[in-house]
């Protein structure tokens, strides 16, 4: 395994279709962004106000995001892991204000913001598959409760290790699996694998629209438990987004399908056990301490709960299927 | 020690402390993200006494941050003068950046009431912040019982409005006797002014003035304690 050379590889080929392809996809979304800003101005005029702001603040984030993928793919392959490793602090960050901790756990804190983040991002990097699927859930996982152990505080002392292992595993490790798609080492498809990423986040962001589109004004946004509506609105759009989306994929239009089920179906998974720890919590968004806040759902965790659970379902079942 | 001359109330800083002061606001609040909540409606320019929780050595600068800066340029910490006057750093950082009220603790005698500079410089126009618990809370216990100066103040300018602050987190990020921060959320929450009732006993009043600061937490405390299940 060499060092030094995935870091250099940029995520383009000069190929003419890849750009085309890019082109298209990025189109089709700022027409979907479009369609959704027009959905908000429609639902202001008819005086629906509390669901334009929700369905507002979505695009907006979800544009941000896109445009700082378009950046970061553009300045190459390393950017869009800082990107993600900067995303993955931030969401460590509003877990972990959240959980109970003590002062035996601050080094074990420390440790997880500025030393094993950024070791998960190295190893992604470099490209060290081996490492990165286990540093966390073994690694980490066995020697991290073992800080405050020998700090000597047993007080809710598995209540405090199994919270900040779970902030890992949710903020670093599900995170990393995004920027980890580029690494992924499919026959006729290298130098594209960007494409992947955006599939993902395409996917995963339209069935989180769809389930928010259909069940506007039928009753409050329910994020623990899906109705069936939104459960069959989000797996046609993941289902058709991903079947529509397979000539820039390497997938055949049946796998596409299925894969972008998959997302979307994970995506809903995501959002019920992240509204439930926030239940738990007695918040209502991620952004600490806004439970009295109108504004429900604030942070960056709200938003990126969906691709957090489909990111690596995602990579793994790409894995298995397209490399050797 | 002796104290400070009254300031007036806007006082023009020079250049230097005041970079200083951006500086600290800027570092606390990338290291926090701290963000104000004001529970108890805008806050106003008379001379007021907030009064906080005090867990960590970060409290003074992090309402500092939060406040809106027309308020803040007349808002001056009271702090311990036995601490803040130690050291060249520390000095520099009470008097100039700061410009902290000091006061006197541990010893009391007549001569020298400590919460006789905080009144002139209420008097002065100036608003004060305040720590009631008279000293950082290390404890499990979300909040000490409050030490008398609240009620001193209170009774001696009664016209003076008197605003809880409640602040989240900071304990979390700093905890006595660890050299790094971690950069986790804070939070601070103003509350609603109160005032002395007339014929309010002293315990009475502390104990209301508590639970006003109480009611403010977020919600249960992910900190140490406070948590029964």
């Amino acid at each position: 395994m060499t060092l030094v050379t995935p870091l250099i590889t940029p995520v383009f080929n000069a190929d003419w279709s890849y750009g085309a392809h890019l082109a298209i996809v990025m189109a089709a979304v700022c027409i979907g962004l479009l369609l959704a800003t027009s959905a908000c101005v429609l639902l202001r005029r008819r005086g629906r106000t509390a669901a334009a702001d929700r369905l507002e603040g979505i695009v907006w984030t979800w544009s941000g995001l896109l445009a700082l993928l378009m950046l970061a793919s553009m300045l190459g392959r390393t950017a869009i892991i800082c990107t993600f490793a900067a995303l993955s602090f931030q969401a460590l960050r509003e877990f972990f204000s959240l959980i109970h901790t003590r002062r035996a756990d601050h080094w074990a804190l420390l440790a997880a913001f500025f030393v094993v983040l950024p070791a998960q991002y190295v190893l992604i990097g470099i490209d060290w598959y081996g490492l990165f699927a286990i540093l966390l859930p073994v690694y980490v996982a066995l020697l991290m409760p073992v800080i405050p152990a020998l700090r000597g505080d047993t007080t809710r002392y598995m209540d405090r290790i199994a919270e900040v292992q779970w902030g890992l595993m949710i903020c670093v490790y599900c995170l990393s699996h995004v920027p980890a798609l580029l690494s992924l080492d499919i026959a006729g498809y290298s130098g594209r694998q960007m494409m992947l990423i955006i599939f993902l986040v395409i996917i995963s962001v339209a069935s989180d629209h769809s389930r928010t589109l259909v069940v506007c004004g039928v009753r409050p946004h329910q994020h623990l438990r899906p109705g069936i509506a939104e459960l069959v609105a989000a797996a046609a759009t993941g289902a058709m987004l991903g079947a529509a989306l397979s000539p820039v994929t390497p997938f055949p239009v049946a796998v596409a399908s299925g894969l972008g089920l998959a997302i979307a179906m994970m995506g809903i998974a995501g959002r019920s056990v992240l509204t439930a720890i926030k239940r738990d919590r007695g918040i209502s968004g991620w952004k600490q301490h806004d439970a009295s806040q109108d504004d429900e759902s604030n942070g960056l965790l709200d938003r990126l709960d969906t691709l957090i659970f489909a990111a690596p379902i995602f990579f793994h079942l790409t894995r298995f299927m397209f490399t050797v | 020690m002796p104290t400070q001359p009254p300031i007036p109330p806007m006082p023009s800083h020079p250049l230097l402390p005041r970079l200083a002061g951006s500086g600290l606001r800027g570092l606390a609040r990338v290291i926090t993200g701290v963000r104000p909540r004001f529970a108890g409606g805008r806050l106003s320019p008379e001379p007021t006494v907030y009064y906080a929780n005090h867990t960590s050595h970060g409290d003074f600068v992090l309402i500092w941050t939060v406040l809106p800066s027309l308020i803040r340029a007349r808002t001056r910490p009271v702090a311990g003068a036995d601490y803040w006057q130690t050291g060249r750093v520390r000095r520099y950082v009470a008097d100039d950046v700061l410009d902290a009220v000091l006061i006197e603790r541990g010893k009391l005698d007549r001569a020298s009431d400590p919460t006789a500079p905080v009144l002139a410089a209420l008097d002065a126009g100036a608003s004060v912040i305040i720590f009631p618990e008279g000293t950082r809370n290390t404890t499990e216990a979300p909040l000490l019982p409050f030490k008398a100066g609240l009620y001193r103040l209170a009774e001696a300018r009664p016209a003076v409005s008197l605003v809880p602050v409640w602040i989240e987190n900071v304990c979390r990020v700093m905890p006595k006797g660890e050299l790094l921060p971690l950069p986790l959320l804070c939070s601070v929450t103003f509350g609603a002014g109160l005032a002395l009732a007339s014929a309010e006993r002293r315990p009475l009043f502390l104990e209301r003035a508590r639970q006003a600061l109480l009611a403010l937490r977020p919600r249960e405390t992910p900190t140490d304690g406070g948590v029964q299940q």
